[in-house]
């Protein structure tokens, strides 16, 4: 066996242990999908963009995937039983090409203040520094409260006492104007591959590249040179 | 009749590969906090368009797919990373370690190339994590990375280089003893 293939296998699998609790990234997973989701939101009533029909069947999926409460759990992932939460969101046994377009959920309650907090760049971490800092519980069931209560700060103009993770100002920061034209380019239903093939069709030097322009392009109600 | 796939719920998958995913990125990236920030950046989109990716062959090679393209597409608060605290990078830990803690020279050994590979960038990293580390052929690893088999061995050679484990870098123990 190639002695420089050993050295380079031990040394990736001797650090292997460094990986970040799982429990603690899938609870950030799912903070992250709810931003998603009231980004998206928040695009599609700004810019009047037309969602994808899988975009709409994935996020009305979001209430049977998320997962159980806190006792339920005990701090440990879980896995859910075989049948989700919500029956009526249950993918069609034919397995269509394109998903049919269902029902959007309830709207969430307090959305403009998630979507204040959100979109000022807050994330959980910050809601979880802002829950110390004004004597709040961290529990996962009430980090909910602290981000209500800073959205509506925000709303009121007020300034929190904490600085946003996701800091428009930093240096090597995506731009805000960037970052809506690549969230507009995944909300359509295009992922990477689709970014590679425009790409090449359009000369861009990399896929990110074509997730910006694809992205301005959707904005402007104009349509992509290819199906999501 | 529904495929078995078609059943695995993100939850499920989550539940399932999200330790094999996070190790990955640890190994990808060589920096926890980006490794986390990696697989919750491509979760949180992954269970957004579940349906779609859950239709795919292999969810788990797409998802391993997108924490790729992820890293090597990070650019947010890619310079906020690159301005830690002391210790709190890999390598300052595994620097602080000062490769004495474990007496074992295999261990010390790995250390030390871990530090080093910090030094590489993102692509020669990738390369040598998909070639040593999934144990991937450079084809597939050219597929991967969207360019040519010889561009992927040029990164490896180059990165190689740079750890000084080219041949030509390499302890040549054997050469010794024979001679």
């Amino acid at each position: 066996m190639n002695h420089n293939e050993d050295r380079l296998r031990e040394a990736f699998e001797s650090h292997e242990h460094l990986a970040p609790d799982s429990a603690a990234v899938y609870a950030r997973v799912q903070e992250l999908s709810k931003a998603y989701v009231w980004r998206r939101r928040g695009a599609q009533a700004a810019g009047g963009i037309v969602l994808g029909a899988g975009l709409i069947a994935g996020v009305a999926n979001l209430p049977a995937i998320l997962p159980a409460g806190p006792a339920d759990n005990s701090g440990a992932m879980v896995a859910p039983a075989a049948a989700p939460a919500v029956p009526s969101v249950e993918p069609s046994p034919s397995r269509p090409a394109k998903p049919p377009i269902e029902r959007s959920p309830e709207p969430y309650p307090n959305q403009k203040q998630y979507d204040a907090y959100f979109n000022a760049g807050y994330d959980y971490d910050d809601a979880l520094k802002l829950a110390k800092k004004w004597k709040m519980s961290t529990a996962d069931d009430n980090i909910g409260d602290v981000k209500v209560r800073a959205g509506q700060w925000l709303i009121d103009g007020k300034k929190l006492p904490v600085r946003p993770s996701n800091d428009p100002d930093d240096v090597d920061i995506v731009t805000p104007k960037e970052e809506q034209q690549v969230n507009a380019f995944f909300e359509a239903g295009y992922d990477y591959d689709d970014a590679v093939k425009l790409a090449k069709m359009w000369k861009k030097p990399t896929p990110y590249e074509a997730k910006i322009a694809g992205g301005k392009k959707i904005l402007a109600g104009e349509t992509l040179p290819i199906r999501p | 009749m529904r495929g078995v796939l078609w059943d695995v719920t993100f939850e499920q998958f989550a539940v399932a590969r999200l330790p094999s995913l996070l190790r990955y990125a640890v190994v990808l990236t060589g920096d926890r906090d980006l490794a986390q920030d990696v697989v919750q950046e491509v979760l949180a989109r992954a269970q957004v368009k579940w349906r779609r990716i859950s239709d795919a062959d292999s969810p788990e090679a797409y998802v391993r797919r997108m924490v790729l393209n992820e890293y090597l597409s990070w650019r947010r608060s890619w310079a906020v990373r690159n301005v830690h605290a002391v210790g709190e990078r890999l390598v300052d830990i595994d620097d602080a370690r000062g490769g004495v803690r474990d007496p074992a020279q295999g261990v010390v050994d790995a250390d030390a190339l871990w530090n080093r590979l910090a030094t590489l960038g993102r692509k020669q990293r990738a390369v040598l994590v998909l070639r040593y580390y999934e144990q991937m052929e450079d084809s597939a690893i050219a597929d991967l990375l969207n360019c040519s088999p010889a561009t992927v061995r040029s990164h490896a050679s180059r990165a190689l280089k740079t750890l000084r484990l080219s041949p030509e870098f390499a302890p040549r123990v054997h050469a010794k003893e024979a001679s």
